[in-house]
């Protein structure tokens, strides 16, 4: 379970988490919307991850780390709650307006732990260890996942 | 006639155009911490009193406790009056559905047709990335985008197209358009940002049409020969380009 650190500080010195918010909000939000495949929750996911860095700002050693681990917890909790949110009856979903295609249907199948993997290794070009330690896994545990993950879309794709 | 790409190549793919198609909203931290946690900028006299806080938080504990004992029991036929599993009705928050921007597609229905192996010849003069011995992989179409994936040796070059408005929103149509480069992979060495994953870089161009191009397990000096390389497209290509269907069919 990824955990960022939370509690109560002082007000953040609002320059320098102007700074990170120039800088990756972007970036943090491209990685939440390859994950969640919805631009709106990926822009709320990102915005609460800030909002978490800029209570955590004093204690913080690496903003940036944080912030997307930040943004891999709100992408997991939606992931959960869309799984709950499909359990309910059918007129209380939100209409599906998405676009769909053959490689985003595939991933869709595959179990978000995986998914996960699979964007940092192959969207964020991260190494198996820094992938491990962004999770708090093992980086067997990544080369399983990623194993998997590869394995379950292949399947999807090439039936 | 080149083979098909392996998987982990699409899934780049893939993940390149789905994250060249997010266009975020201007906005400031302010705003943010504002408009979703307003009690973050008020003073210490102003904040409320943390052990409420601590009741209230305990409180909720208690109750969801109390929830799960209550639902437990139901299970093994002793609910308690009063006490349902069914979902309660309401709306979700957060799950407000996207919605989908209206767009031309003439370049993209232009790469989108383009059958996977065959090197599109007419799109790789206008790029000029089909020399050198680059070829090409194959193509993926987005919502609101679409790619083709050079390769040569290891390196793979990603040209990705989609209607400028989305780019430049307050540019007017065929007057401005940019040109996006976003260079992926730690061995690029071309103005990578501090994290040293991305860099996006823009320039204007006289075409009506943006080219984004991404770049994996690229050497610097073939990076910039990539970059050196690219050139606007000409009126006559873009007219050519225009007259495709002014739709994306599902590859």
């Amino acid at each position: 379970m990824i955990e960022p650190p939370s509690g109560q500080t002082e007000p953040t010195p609002i320059a320098d988490v102007t700074e990170l918010f120039r800088t990756r909000r972007e970036p943090m939000a491209r990685l939440a919307y390859v994950l969640t495949g919805d631009a709106a929750i990926s822009d709320e996911i990102v915005q609460d991850a800030f909002l978490k860095v800029h209570t955590d700002w004093s204690r913080i050693k690496n903003p940036s780390a944080y912030l997307r681990t930040a943004v891999l917890n709100g992408c997991r909790s939606y992931h959960r709650h869309i799984n709950v949110e499909r359990r309910l009856p059918v007129e209380r979903r939100a209409p599906e307006l998405t676009v769909h295609d053959e490689i985003s249907d595939a991933l869709a199948k595959v179990s978000y732990p995986r998914r996960a993997v699979l964007a940092l290794r192959y969207f964020c070009d991260l190494p198996d260890s820094e992938i491990a330690e962004i999770l708090n896994i093992r980086p067997a545990t990544v080369r399983s996942r990623v194993a998997r993950g590869l394995k379950d879309l292949r399947k999807e794709l090439e039936p | 006639m080149n083979p098909a790409p392996d998987i982990e190549t699409r899934l780049r793919v893939h993940y390149m155009t789905k994250a060249a198609e997010l266009r975020l909203p201007p906005l400031e931290i302010g705003d943010v911490i504002e408009q979703r946690h307003p009690s973050m900028g008020m003073t210490a006299a102003e904040e409320p009193r943390r052990d409420v806080s601590v009741l209230v938080g305990c409180a909720s504990i208690l109750v969801v406790v109390a929830i799960g004992v209550a639902l437990a029991a139901s299970r093994t036929g002793n609910a308690p009056n009063g006490i349902s599993a069914t979902p309660a009705n309401g709306s979700v928050p957060g799950a407000s559905p996207s919605v989908p921007q209206t767009t031309s597609w003439s370049l993209c229905s232009a790469v989108s047709t383009l059958p996977l192996g065959d090197a599109p010849d007419r799109l790789a003069a206008s790029y000029s990335v089909g020399a050198d011995g680059w070829t090409f992989i194959g193509s993926e179409r987005g919502p609101s985008v679409a790619s083709m994936l050079w390769g040569r040796g290891d390196a793979r070059v990603t040209v990705q197209t989609g209607p400028e408005s989305q780019v430049v929103p307050s540019a007017a149509p065929g007057v401005a358009v940019s040109v996006i480069v976003t260079v992926f992979g730690r061995a690029v060495d071309i103005e990578t940002d501090a994290t040293g994953v991305s860099h996006t870089a823009s320039w204007l161009m006289p075409s009506g049409l943006f080219t984004s191009v991404s770049m994996t397990n690229m050497s610097a000096t073939d990076a910039a020969a990539i970059l050196s390389s690219l050139r606007p497209l000409s009126a006559a290509q873009l007219n050519d380009l225009a007259g495709q269907p002014p739709s994306c069919p599902r590859a």
